[in-house]
């Protein structure tokens, strides 16, 4: 197929706006009228207005809209319109049942397959993608794991009958596990031969990783040079998947927790000349001043958990966007784990709560993770000329008790039906 | 294990410091306390969109929109703020030390929580941080019967001895379905353990229970001997397992059943009603909502989680709406955390049950509250804000089935065992510690160093047992 | 070991008959040997019973002080000792140690993981491999066995306890959960015959567990402790069942356990029971364990013990204090932060003798699983310099431990009448500068010698 060559991001691009339109072709047109409208873009909150959808894309929105004819129309009346959320980090589609190896395609054996692509593995019938659709998150990217060069994530669309309908960037990025430096346990077989490695075995294990990762960035840029020059050189699909990474055309997915681990990501990356983005980001705070002079954005793991240390105040972890905002460092807040992707409002809820203005909070979910993603063109804000991604809702995005009454997913109307409204319908009515 | 980080109070390099790291400083128990001009959710009742509640001695003295101020009265003004019970986690791990389960074995009754409570887990300050007062603590689900479980109230500061519940009415964990026939157990890494099937399972627990009723029998035709012979009769052997089993079969120690598909909690009602006795809780019951007739009409409670799910075969018809269904066919249904993090905003787990099946704020607030109180049998005690319960309340900043809540201040017994702001301070305190202690340590190993310091003397000495010497 | 050969059994029984020949020799040898009649005279005495002697004489006669005082005569027949610039001591009691067993000895309380920087590589704990063949159904019921019948006289250990001035030790077994009976042995080295004090002394039980699963029941702490709480009763009922027989015709008698049999005494309060804990819920734990069948509870461990000393002082609790001191991994992160309980717990070790001492509570030292006895000693001497008075040290390492198993009128003093033991040092036990350079054990002289300082 010809979208297997594909190795040059205008070329990716390009694709993608056709996949974008493929999508979409032909679908209705609608007009969400009298709405609260949160466009978390420069004309902030419309307390009533209305946003024209057409052919896959926000044709309009303002309050003195006209609405097209024959637009289907949704009463927006005590309703509040935003745009859907996008979760920067997951592994949808690549898990079904986590106990269940047969279910789980996220993790490759070998430590480097940076050719590797979740795009391939991406099971669209999953009964995850509607659950988490249906509570207003429209995108997601789902990543590979496993090893150190896990290989490419996916960026998609929760709706669509193909992987193709649903990619928006098929190669969103290359996932890398930075070696760390920090503790972790080995196990040795059982239980209780678990040991603890010394600092030298870690630190010996941690150079031959960097040197083992930095030897294939350099044969990277090596093969480019040849393959340019030379195009009859023999194809390596490792290095091939490599050339827009060491071209800083691909961003880098940057798994890392700790500051030193941080720190040494950051020095690798810049070293390197990788588009790094870091993802993880537990003690991301304690060196948000690099991270900020670095300009590196940040994709955190969840932040409703546990802090890692016992001595840690009792809510490190949910103050840590907080911190990251007063030290001016992008992020974008996640709901990692595929069946939770739902939960991603309340992380945001969670992050407003322990000190993020309502607009950083929401932010985190929407225009953050599009800016850092790369498809801020397309999508986290409402405006005209965007991919028409709308949550409807009854009430303020992040509550928990707030229902989404209406998704749009690239201008389409989507269902909201669930395996779990299924079950309960059927059981709420057992006689 | 682990120890006091956040309460210590004293930073003292000194034994002082040590004695006093676990003593939270708190009003007396004997005090009187008012909460003034707060939004009171007393879950009993509709909520009291302002009034106060008054505390005296650790017990709940009086409740309503005017309450009179008594002389002396510590007085905390709650404008603008929520009150609602402190939040009862109906299936924790916390606090407990040297392994949540006795897997060995398919039938540990033996084995009991209360022996190894762990007073100075972190989690306890933390889940207290956000609301809770009183867990579950039970056993793991590795095994058809496991050990006992034990209520606590989380006290931090106190000695394992005062966690605990007390008369809290005694219970034990039972696991169906995965877990005890360890579905997951990784080829190799433990001996193979009957049972192995959901079939098994029923056939461990009733053979335990037939034992426990023989057991009792023959304890019985013992002491009817014991007082009628003339000569003395050597006693049955005293056995912990039967023991505690024979508890259950007398309707004194309550089950806890870990369990996901319906099938299984039909079996479990099945085996319960032969053997005459009920079924306290189901926890987990993710499939709770398919049978919940059946467990309504057994009368048996619902321990569930908000919406956990697809973590295993077992859990891939869990649904959100699962708590909600179970409370409108009538059965008594809490949320709870089986986790350390989960249980730090079981409110706003509660707040996932009106969104999905449209529970009403009484009716999601009692998930974490009363109900709960009601499936330990604590609720004579605890749960809701009423006059003669225990002042265990939460005050947040905002209502606590909103996402953006926060636990401000944290009572048990009247007495404040979580405030924001000392919190705040406590940092402070323990970073000057944490830099006292390590300046401490760095002169240490200078002395070390220094040559006329405790040098460690040469390792290769020899001792010789000395002959006496000839005389001169 | 259930199918060894014949030859290898033969091999085995030969060895075995070797070494009996051997350890009667030296028994017969040690025997025969006339004591020395030793005077020790012009030295610094403390006597630890009374107050210090600036100048004084002690007189050894067939391994009993015969006289210790500032005007003592030498008696004629006396070797002489010229104790100018020495300083004697009671010969020094480690209060639970592995002197002479050979396999290292397993942690006594599963204290706070972060608080024992775990060994790099270190194994699993070997915790259920029994010295002896253990009672059939339980293999970790050890009660019946005897750490006297377990003591080779020859072992290494025994020599570099000496080397610190240590004269005198309280060995245990180490297997197993009720792991068996302690003996307070003199460290001569002589036959085991001849160096035993007292045994048994106490009944030993260890709270270790594997974490709830691998191996069997029980692996974890809960199951451990019904475990302990199930062999009690049992003891229990075996006691009342031989009671009802020996007393009634027409029963049918029970069956013999000598595990069972061995707990007996322990119920009764004869044997006092040495139970393990650090933190204070583990001492706790601990305690109402023994409380719950009104043993005798000594404590093993102690680490943090001086944030429930006054429990401990309440209940008469005696302590067999640890002097290992948490450290720092030797190949640690160097940027690695501690967790503040871990670093408390470092840096405050310390402390915890003197803060027991001044709550008065009763306590010895033990080395435990120090693996080095210098350790020990100069881990007593950073709780002198941390505040724990001298006096009350000196007295921990000699006249409170003998108290402590019961042995106060053979040992811990320098008064007439006593056995003859004593450490005998350049100066001040508690100054690193200072080295043993004799020790008397029952009346006979062992040099210590060290190469020469560079």
């Amino acid at each position: 197929m010809q979208r297997r060559n594909l190795k040059h991001l205008p070329a990716l691009a390009l694709f993608c706006a056709l996949l974008g339109l493929r999508a979409t072709a032909g679908s209705p047109t609608y007009a969400i009228r009298d709405a609260q409208v949160h466009t978390l873009a420069s004309s902030g909150t419309l307390p009533r207005a209305t946003v024209v959808i057409a052919d896959g894309k926000i044709a309009a929105v303002g309050s003195n809209v006209k609405i097209p004819a024959g637009a289907q129309i949704i009463n927006g009346q005590g309703l509040e319109v935003y745009p859907g959320m996008i979760n920067a980090w997951s592994n949808i589609g690549l898990t079904e049942i986590g106990s269940v190896p047969a279910t789980n395609d996220a993790s490759e054996i070998g430590d480097y397959n940076p050719h590797l692509l979740a795009f391939t593995a991406i099971h669209p019938d999953s009964e995850h993608i509607p659950v988490a659709r249906a509570n207003g998150i429209t995108a997601s990217l789902s990543v590979p794991a496993g090893g150190i060069l896990s290989g490419q994530a996916v960026l998609l669309h929760l709706d669509g009958w193909t992987v193709n309908e649903m990619a928006i960037l098929e190669r969103a990025g290359l996932v890398m596990q930075f070696p760390s430096l920090s503790e972790r346990t080995v196990s040795g077989g059982g239980l209780r031969e678990t040991r603890r490695q010394t600092f030298s075995e870690r630190k010996r294990n941690y150079e031959r990783r960097v040197r083992e990762i930095g030897d294939l960035l350099e044969a990277a840029r090596h093969y480019s040079r040849a393959r340019t020059s030379n195009p009859s050189t023999a194809v390596d699909r490792k290095l091939e998947a490599l050339i827009p990474v060491v071209q800083e055309k691909m961003a880098v997915f940057i798994q890392a927790d700790t500051a030193r681990d941080i720190k040494n990501a950051v020095d690798f990356a810049r070293k390197e000349k990788l588009k790094m983005v870091l993802q993880g980001g537990r003690e991301a705070s304690r060196v948000a001043d690099l991270l900020k002079k670095e300009n590196i954005p940040v994709i955190l793991e969840s932040i409703v958990a546990l802090p890692v240390r016992e001595d840690d105040p009792y809510d490190a972890r949910f103050t840590l966007p907080r911190d990251l905002v007063r030290a001016g460092v992008r992020f974008a807040l996640t709901s990692p784990s595929s069946s939770d992707v739902r939960n991603l409002p309340y992380e945001a809820g969670f992050a407003q709560a322990y000190g993020l203005s309502h607009e950083e909070a929401l932010k985190a979910v929407t225009v953050n993770p599009a800016e850092i993603l790369g498809v801020a063109d397309r999508m986290g804000k409402i405006e005209p000329g965007k991919v028409a991604d709308l949550a409807v809702t009854d009430g303020d995005l992040l509550e928990i008790r707030t229902q989404v009454k209406n998704l749009f997913i690239a201008g389409k109307n989507v269902s909201l039906e669930t395996r779990h409204t299924r079950l309960y319908q059927k059981y709420l009515n057992r006689p | 294990m682990k120890k006091t980080a956040l309460m210590a109070t004293i930073v003292l390099a000194s034994c002082a410091a040590w004695l006093l790291a676990s003593e939270p400083q708190r009003s007396p128990a004997s005090g009187v306390l008012i909460i003034k001009d707060a939004f009171i959710l007393p879950v009993s009742r509709p909520a009291l969109p302002k009034g106060s509640v008054l505390i005296r001695e650790g017990k709940i003295a009086e409740i309503g929109p005017q309450v009179a101020t008594p002389e002396g009265a510590t007085v905390i003004d709650a404008k603008g703020q929520y009150v609602m019970p402190g939040i009862i986690d109906c299936h924790s791990h916390i606090a407990i030390s040297g392994g949540v389960n006795e897997g060995t074995l398919a039938v540990t009754a033996m084995v009991g929580i209360e022996d190894v409570i762990d007073p100075e887990d972190i989690n306890i300050y933390r889940s207290l941080a956000g609301g809770v007062t009183t867990a579950n603590i039970l056993h793991g689900s590795a095994n058809p019967i496991g050990g006992r479980n034990q209520v606590i109230k989380l006290r931090w500061g106190k000695d394992a001895k005062g966690l605990i519940f007390e008369g809290a009415k005694p219970g034990i964990k039972f696991a169906l379905g995965e877990n005890p026939k360890r579905s997951r157990a990784t080829p190799g890494t433990s001996p193979a353990r009957y049972p192995q099937t959901r079939m098994g399972v029923e056939d461990v627990i009733r053979d335990a229970l037939i034992e426990a009723r023989t057991y009792t029998e023959k304890w019985d035709e013992y002491k009817k001997r014991a007082l009628a012979a003339d000569k003395p009769a050597i006693p049955p052997a005293k056995d912990l397992k039967l023991e505690t089993l024979a508890e259950i079969l007398r309707g004194e120690r309550l089950v806890h059943a870990h369990c996901y598909r319906a099938d299984e909690i039909l079996m479990l009602l099945r085996v319960a009603d032969e053997f005459g006795f009920k079924i306290a809780t189901f926890q987990h019951v993710l499939e709770g909502y398919k049978v919940a007739k059946e467990i309504a009409e057994h009368g048996a409670g619902a321990s569930t989680f908000s919406d956990w799910w697809a973590y295993k075969v077992e859990a891939y018809d869990a649904i959100p709406y699962n708590a909600a269904i179970m409370t409108r066919k009538g059965v008594v249904v809490s949320i709870n955390s089986d986790s350390a993090e989960e249980a730090r905003h079981l409110n706003q787990e509660a707040a996932k049950c009106m969104k999905y099946g449209g529970l009403s704020e009484q009716e999601a607030l009692a998930l974490v509250t009363l109900n709960p109180a009601k499936q330990l049998r604590i609720d004579n005690r605890v749960g809701s804000i009423e006059p003669g319960k225990d002042a265990d309340l939460v005050i947040y900043n905002r209502h606590p089935l909103s996402v953006y809540a926060v636990a401000q201040k944290v009572f048990i017994d009247g007495q404040v065992y979580f405030d924001i702001q000392k919190d705040l301070e406590m940092r402070e305190r323990l970073e000057k510690e944490r830099a006292s202690l390590k300046e401490k340590d760095k002169k240490e190993r200078e002395r070390e160093r220094r040559p006329e310091g405790r040098r460690t003397p040469p390792t290769d000495v020899t001792t010789t047992a000395v002959e006496p010497p000839d005389e001169p | 070991m259930r199918f060894l050969s014949f030859r290898k059994l033969f091999l085995r029984s030969r060895i075995a008959l070797i070494l009996v020949l051997l350890a009667l020799f030296a028994a017969v040898s040690a025997r025969t040997e006339e004591p020395a009649v030793f005077a020790i005279s012009g030295a610094r005495i403390f006597p630890v019973s009374g107050a210090p002697l600036e100048k004084g004489t002690v007189i050894l006669r067939n391994g009993i002080i015969e006289a210790v005082g500032a005007n003592v005569p030498i008696p004629p027949d006396a070797r002489t000792l010229d104790g100018t610039g020495l300083t004697v001591y009671p010969g020094l009691i480690d209060g639970l140690c592995d002197a002479g067993l050979e396999e290292p000895r397993a942690p006594q309380a599963p204290g706070p993981p972060s608080a024992r920087p775990g060994p790099p590589a270190a194994p699993a704990q070997p915790t259920q491999q029994a010295p002896a063949p253990p009672a059939a159904e339980r293999p970790l019921l050890n009660s019946h066995v005897q750490a006297a019948d377990l003591i080779n006289p020859t072992n290494r250990k025994i020599e570099s306890a000496r080397a610190v001035g240590i004269t005198t030790a309280l060995v245990a077994p180490r297997t197993g959960i009720f792991e068996g009976q302690s003996s307070l042995v003199n460290l001569s080295g002589a036959s085991v015959g001849a160096m035993v004090v007292k045994t048994p002394v106490a009944m030993h039980i260890s709270l270790q567990s594997a974490g709830g699963f691998g191996g069997g029941y029980p692996s974890s702490l809960m199951g451990v402790v019904a475990f302990v709480k199930q062999t009690f009763l049992d003891a229990e009922r075996y006691d009342v069942a031989w009671n009802i027989y020996n007393v009634h015709t027409g029963v049918v008698r029970p069956d013999y356990n000598h595990s069972l049999q061995a707990l007996i005494p322990v119920l009764k309060r004869e044997l006092p029971a040495v139970v393990p804990g650090d933190t204070p819920a583990q001492i706790q734990r601990a305690m109402e364990l023994a409380q719950s069948f009104k043993l005798k509870c000594i404590l093993s461990g102690g680490s943090e013990a001086a944030r429930i000393a006054p429990l401990l002082k309440e209940k008469g609790v005696p302590v067999l204090l640890s002097m290992k001191f948490p450290e720092r991994d030797r190949d640690s992160d160097p940027e690695l932060e501690e967790e503040l309980p871990v670093l408390r717990r470092r840096v405050e070790a310390p402390v915890n003798a003197a803060a027991l001492a001044k709550a008065g509570v009763q306590f010895a030292f033990q080395s435990g699983d120090i693996s080095s006895p210098r350790d020990f000693m100069r881990n007593i001497a950073r709780s002198v310099e941390a505040g724990l008075p001298k006096d009350i040290a000196m007295r921990a390492l000699t006249l409170t431990a003998a108290e402590i198993f019961g042995v106060a009128g053979k040992l811990g003093s320098i008064e007439k009448g006593k056995t003859a033991n004593l450490t005998i040092a350049t100066g001040d036990i508690f100054d690193s500068r200072t080295r043993v350079k004799y020790v008397f054990i029952d009346g006979k002289k062992y040099d210590i010698t060290e190469p020469e300082p560079e």
